[in-house]
């Protein structure tokens, strides 16, 4: 056995963490740094956020009982959240105006993050097969994988799959994912 | 929590305003609206600021429920335990060898009385000194000849006894070692807590591993378990330890830094020894800053062995977890504390005792039976860079350990004490492990220059509870006595005395093991990944811990003066996690790596210390009240009293010693002037209530930068009535629009409030708000505020 043993919520909540981690990161960076950790915050989302849409919020809209109230705002502030990338993206990380909308962001992002993980993830847990979630969890991690060797095949030249619009990076991410292996990820 | 909302409900319904509610009467001042819709509700689920400090919120964990439970069933456990007999053996074993100098008078080494200590024998009073004087030369010679060695690592440290008892016999199945499996026992221990790098004399809270080395001298013998607050090692082989510990410690040619890490030998080494990884990522982050060697883990780091009577073997793991939770310093008031009391570790443990407060563990242990040795595809046992998640192999909880008797003497005891890895008793056993094995032979060495000779296992802290006898003889400091004429085995002259019990007699027997291997200098290929476990490390991680390491890195990196060094490292972050190496790199100066190998992905959640919250509350929490003269003393008091009654050590601080007159013109006797301690030596900050006191504090730049600097190291902090204008003059982002003199706040505002409880003014200092303040303090920080602009 590997010595692994977590379900998809284990990842889901720890990129909760890495995305918030990211956000102070960015905020405090200048110059080409800030533009590295932006676009390492944008390929984070797109991969989480994918994740989310492709096997949990579903998972979320069939198991809990209040699933189809819960849900819908949640993937309304996902779209949110990726037109506000767009729009930073846009200005660029030295438009004066950048740190303004990061933090509004930033601020949304958190909060969707906490409003996720008490009327959806936690919830989950309590109603669905352990074996199931830790299933999906195995899913992420090979398109995890997946997504790394396309990254890596890129080799660091332009275009990496994560640089470039947002709204593009999602897509891209979204369809390498649903490759991963189409019929497991698609639930 | 007084507003515990229904999920999906009462959430939706809440679109509103954030408005605190009662107890704490006081308006949240000037939180930053934000405009998302997504930030107001959860702001609206939050209304009541003050109930955001509950354990399982402070840092977003994901396993706090389950955190906060497992530390209550701790504490259940531990209160259930019935007292036992034993452990006080050690401590009646010592009496003999305590000297009271009570009543006594003054005498010479041997035992002659003495005219006069205070002027050597001279030929006249202006005269030549003469060398007759016994008693002066032999008071220089013993001055002369006072220090022994330090230790080469682990020279800072601090004791105490205390005693071991397991809950039950549970373990009885694994190992025929009666400390372990009978609850009807105390087995007396002594505890010697440590840092690694600096000197004898140096700072208690450098970034370093801790040591926590634990003697149990039980009946079958004494058992060293000599361990860290870390689970994993730098290396993987002992021959690399003088390298590792060269590297580590001051440089050799200025013998500069004294207790620090961050320098250029010690990256040098890592970054060239990637088998170090793992270690150095533990080190970066806050468990290198326990607040307390209360509140830090304990670890074997090495596999050993339980064994059974009937000879069944099975792996262990040992984990030692306090009930006060895991909690640290951030490394800002690290480095401060290391000039305002460098025994600030050594001072908690040993007040925390003199008040009753015992520091108390909790043993647990991983259990692997031996035929799952290869059972792990991607660890080898015997790799001490590695753990064993808590996910896979769960920890058992086997019993309790409780620290509660300071040593009469610092060095008769505490530097004495000789802890040697090879001391263990049947029922236990070692493995193959290259470091441990290495280390049988080290400790046992060492004692040699240290203690200065062979007999040091009879100084009077060493000498085990169960009897001694052998042939062993003579050499510097012999204390025995040996009686007869033989002194060897075998003999008839002494009846064959002392008689071997042999195995099944109650002797120490060593696994027996086939071993067949060619001899040759090899490191085994299943120790060859350095760094998949530094990325589980990381994964693991809460956002703020994350901050903490990268921040870490910063620092340490950006004292290494070789830039080749630092980009080395990057390169090596980069195969931990490449966000990592990115965030490093950004700070000192380095370019950020194209991307590297991929992030598997994996976590444990139980290596965050989100997850160990502990379960005691404010008990031995120390928070200062800043008062001055006019302040309200009703209020005051009433925190004090209701703080004290939960536990906690509560100061009254003033600009100046003595007493202040409350607004009533009573007498309030202080604690200490403000100016003999800082911010840094206390886990929260309470700011009295009085018109005339707070014109005094805001005045008083101590006092300004008392509350600015606790709120920035994300302490609790209560406001009293008026004294919330010292918060406001300690520009907090509590009243402002941010924490930034210009621009966005840095972090979300709505953590501004985390961990502030506030008094309406002349308010009732009643129940529900001191458990609003406790609650705050309990959670031990709140990391989600805005602090990067504050100056302090």
């Amino acid at each position: 056995m590997t010595t692994a043993q977590q379900d998809v919520i284990d990842t889901l909540l720890g990129q909760h963490q890495q995305v918030k981690m990211l956000f102070a990161q960015v905020e405090s960076a200048d110059g080409d740094h800030r533009q590295e950790l932006f676009t390492e915050l944008v390929g984070t989302l797109a991969l989480h956020e994918s994740i989310e849409q492709l096997l949990v919020h579903p998972l979320a809209e069939q198991e809990l009982p209040d699933g189809d109230q819960v849900v819908p705002p949640r993937l309304a502030e996902e779209e949110d959240a990726k037109q506000a990338l767009s729009a930073l993206y846009e200005l660029g990380v030295s438009a004066p105006e950048f740190e303004g909308q990061l933090a509004a962001l930033r601020d949304a992002v958190s909060a969707h993050a906490e409003a996720e993980e008490e009327l959806e993830f936690l919830r989950l847990r309590e109603v669905t097969d352990p074996g199931e979630l830790t299933r999906m969890a195995e899913v992420v991690a090979s398109a995890q994988a997946l997504l790394a060797q396309h990254l890596q095949a890129a080799g660091g030249q332009a275009p990496s799959p994560l640089a470039g619009p947002p709204d593009q990076v999602f897509e891209r991410v979204r369809d390498l994912l649903g490759k991963a292996d189409g019929s497991e990820v698609q639930r | 929590m007084t507003e515990q909302t229904e999920p999906g409900e009462a959430k939706q319904a809440s679109l509103k305003p954030a408005t605190p509610k009662p107890p704490a009467a006081k308006t949240s001042p000037a939180r930053r609206p934000t405009a998302e819709a997504g930030a107001a509700q959860v702001a609206a689920a939050k209304a009541a600021p003050f109930t955001k400090a509950v354990p399982a919120k402070k840092a977003g964990s994901r396993a706090a429920p389950a955190a906060v439970a497992e530390a209550l069933s701790r504490a259940e456990r531990a209160g259930a335990a019935a007292a036992a007999p034993g452990g006080d053996a050690k401590v009646l074993q010592l009496d003999p060898h305590r000297m009271d100098k009570a009543g006594t008078e003054l005498t010479t080494d041997q035992g002659i009385g003495v005219e006069d200590t205070d002027n050597w024998l001279r030929a006249g009073p202006r005269g030549p000194a003469l060398l007759e004087d016994f008693h002066g030369r032999e008071k220089i010679m013993r001055f002369d000849h006072e220090r022994i060695p330090e230790r080469v690592v682990h020279a800072r440290g601090s004791g105490a006894h205390g005693y071991f008892q397991p809950y039950d016999s549970s373990l009885a199945r694994y190992t025929a070692a009666r400390f372990l499996t009978d609850p009807g026992a105390r087995t007396p221990v002594f505890v010697r807590f440590s840092t690694v790098q600096g000197s004898r004399g140096s700072t208690d809270t450098p970034r370093d591993v801790r040591g926590f080395a634990v003697k149990f001298y039980t009946d079958q013998g004494n058992f060293d378990l000599v361990g860290n607050n870390m689970p994993v090692f730098f290396i993987q082989d002992g021959i690399k330890f003088p390298d590792i510990i060269h590297a580590v410690k001051p440089e050799p040619h200025n013998e500069i830094p004294q207790a620090a890490s961050a320098h250029d030998t010690f990256w040098d080494f890592v970054t060239l020894q990637p088998e170090t990884m793992h270690h150095v990522i533990w080190l970066m982050s806050d468990r290198a800053l326990p607040r307390s060697f209360r509140t830090m883990q304990g670890f074997g780091v090495h596999t050993f062995r339980l064994v059974a009577d009937d000879g069944t073997r099975t792996f262990v793991k040992f984990h030692w977890t306090p009930v006060a939770g895991v909690h640290s310093l951030v490394w800002d008031e690290a480095q401060k504390i290391s000039g305002k009391d460098p025994d600030f570790n050594r001072r908690d443990l040993w007040e925390s005792i003199e008040a009753g407060v015992y520091p108390e563990y909790e043993l647990g242990v991983q259990l692997i039976a031996e035929s799952d040795e290869f059972a792990f595809d991607d660890i080898d046992l015997l790799d001490s860079t590695k753990i064993i998640p808590e996910e896979v192999v769960p920890v058992i909880p086997v019993g309790r350990l409780v620290l509660d008797r300071n040593p009469d003497n610092f060095f008769a005891e505490t530097e004495q004490v000789a802890f040697c890895v090879q001391n263990i008793v049947p029922g236990i056993d070692f493995t193959d492990d290259p470091l441990l094995q290495a280390r049988l032979f080290s400790y046992l060495d060492t004692q040699l220059t240290r203690l200065g000779g062979p007999n040091f296992a009879q100084i009077p802290i060493n000498r085990p509870l169960a009897p001694v006898r052998n042939h062993q003889q003579d050499g510097f400091h012999q204390d025995d006595i040996p009686l007869g004429q033989a002194n060897y085995h075998p003999n008839s002259l002494g009846g064959g005395c002392p008689v071997v019990p042999g195995a099944g007699g109650g002797a120490f027997v060593h696994t027996p093991e086939h071993v067949d291997g060619i001899k040759e200098r090899k490191r085994s290929e299943t120790f060859a990944d350095h760094y998949s476990q530094a990325t589980l490390f990381w994964n693991s991680m809460a956002a703020w811990e994350k901050q903490h390491i990268i921040a870490a890195y910063r620092f340490e990196l950006g004292k290494v003066e070789h830039l080749h060094i630092r980009e080395r490292m990057v390169e090596h972050l980069n195969n931990i996690d490449h966000q990592l190496a990115v965030a490093v790199a950004a700070g000192i100066g380095v370019p950020a790596p194209a991307a590297g190998r991929a992030n598997h992905g994996r976590m444990s959640p139980a290596l965050s210390q989100a997850a160990m919250p502990g379960s005691t509350g404010v008990l031995g929490r120390k928070v200062a009240v800043l008062v001055a003269d006019g302040v309200e003393a009703g209020s005051v008091q009433a925190v004090q009293a209701g703080l004290m009654d939960a536990g906690a050590v509560v100061e009254l601080l003033a600009p100046v010693d003595g007493a202040v007159t409350t607004s009533s013109g009573e007498a309030l006797p202080v604690t200490r002037a403000m100016n003999t301690v800082a911010s840094v030596l206390y886990d929260a900050v309470v700011v009295a209530d009085g018109e005339a006191a707070v014109d005094l504090l805001v005045n008083d730049g101590y006092a300004v930068h008392f509350v600015a600097e606790a709120y920035k190291h994300a302490k609790a902090l209560g406001v009293l009535g008026t004294g919330d204008r010292l918060v406001q003059a300690a520009r907090l982002p509590v009243f402002e629009p941010s924490d930034r003199v210009a621009g966005p706040s840095s972090k979300p505002a709505a953590g501004a409030l985390d961990g502030v409880v506030f008094l309406a003014p002349a308010g009732d200092a009643d129940t529900g708000f001191l458990a609003e303040l406790i609650t705050a303090i309990a959670a031990h920080r709140h990391y989600d505020r805005p602090v990067d602009g504050i100056a302090a």
